[in-house]
């Protein structure tokens, strides 16, 4: 039962942080319509994964096992390009920087944006979702009576225990003031793209599609190993896993760099007065 | 034009399968019955480019998956899948359901 809530905790984890630092963000950052386009996609996804999970009886045992996998792939990727895009507008909103500001105030969102934090919010939960409903389905098919249920409360137990895991995590983030906030969040959405990358090309070459190129770089087993809680808190942030491989370093790698440099430059876009507000004309 | 260079070099990494498709394929067919994996423990030689077909033959999802191998594939009742893995040093490497931990299997590579 204990197991249960653990892998329940680690498979919601992900969806749980993403969620997460996407609403901190627009709530600090003064794009709170935002918001509600959040927790739509994330109900929209809790909806679609109990419909997949329990429609996958039948109809996903007609849709080849590798092809599934090829499209959530897919769909990395395609998660991969729309944070990228939206960590650089946010970045862009987020400007006017005043220091001891705890919050910026309010702007509207263009449609597409809110599509696009919505749609961010949609892939975290779905992925995750569907293998929780998967799991959590088949301690119920394997016991079909009523000694099911704790195992059942155990799983949702374990749901709610990320999206606590979540919570505290991001309450230490209203200790920054609006400047680093900022800083650390848009460098942290970075990660978590590039994690969904390196996840993406981890399944490529699970599939046989990409050559790992070195299957094994090096191994941090020994310092955080990938079951204990701080490497699985590590792998559903920024998709840590104690031995990749060189291609998946080398997306990381390729990745992180190009993206600071691009937000980097967001922020020396900014108009003079709100880089250096002490040095008007006056 | 960010996602554009991040698209070209996703493209280059695919290019990247190209090395891959060189090395002569191992299949090792797996089966996860409600008991553990059957069998336990498959070998192959070092080097190898190694197609792992797990199938589940038990009535509910699992999830295959190895920290050691870098893996994780959730497989429905009654499905099969392909799990790649390439160019290993000899060596034990572990596998288990992650969905019922008390199945557990090993690669020994040598």
């Amino acid at each position: 039962m204990f197991e249960t809530l653990l892998i329940v905790w680690r498979e919601s984890l992900e969806a749980a942080l993403i969620v997460g630092v996407l609403l901190t963000y627009l709530a600090r950052s003064g794009q709170r319509s935002g918001i509600p386009y959040v927790w739509a996609g994330s109900l929209l996804a809790v909806l679609a994964a109990l419909a997949c999970g329990v429609a996958s009886n039948d109809a996903a045992s007609h849709l080849d096992a590798d092809l599934q996998e090829l499209v959530q792939a897919g769909i990395l990727f395609l998660a991969v390009a729309v944070l990228t895009w939206m960590v650089l507008w946010m970045h862009r909103n987020a400007a006017g920087l005043g220091g001891d500001l705890r919050r910026k105030a309010d702007q509207a969102l263009a449609t597409g944006r809110l599509v696009g934090v919505a749609t961010i919010a949609f892939v975290a939960v779905f992925r995750e979702g569907l293998e929780t409903v998967l799991f959590l389905w088949g301690v119920l098919v394997q016991r079909a009576d009523l000694t099911a249920l704790p195992f059942v409360a155990a799983g949702l137990g374990g749901a709610a225990l990320a999206i606590a895991t979540a919570w505290l995590f991001f309450r230490g983030f209203r200790f920054l003031s609006l400047r680093r906030f900022f800083r650390v969040t848009g460098v942290l959405l970075l990660l978590v793209a590039a994690g969904l990358l390196v996840s993406g090309v981890n399944k490529l070459i699970g599939l046989g599609y990409l050559s790992p190129i070195v299957s094994q770089v090096w191994s941090t087993a020994w310092l955080v190993r990938d079951d204990s809680p701080l490497g699985a808190f590590l792998a559903a942030l920024v998709g840590y896993r104690s031995r990749p491989s060189l291609a998946e370093v080398l997306a990381f790698v390729a990745y992180v760099p190009l993206m600071l440099w691009a937000l980097h430059r967001v922020d020396r876009a900014r108009p003079p007065d709100e880089r250096a507000p002490a040095r008007s004309a006056a | 034009m960010r996602t554009r260079t991040a698209l070209a070099i996703a493209f280059a990494l695919f290019l990247g399968a190209a090395r891959g498709m060189a090395a002569e394929d191992r299949t090792i067919p797996l089966a996860v019955e409600e008991a553990g994996f059957a069998p336990a423990e498959v070998e192959a030689p070092t080097g190898a480019r190694v197609r792992l077909e797990v199938t589940n033959r038990t009535a509910a999802a699992i999830e295959f998956e190895s920290f050691e191998l870098n893996r994780e594939r959730v497989i429905q009742p009654g499905q099969t899948a392909a799990v790649y893995v390439s160019g290993l040093d000899p060596g034990r490497y572990e596998f288990f359901d992650d969905f019922h931990h008390q199945r557990r299997g090993a690669l020994l590579v040598r």
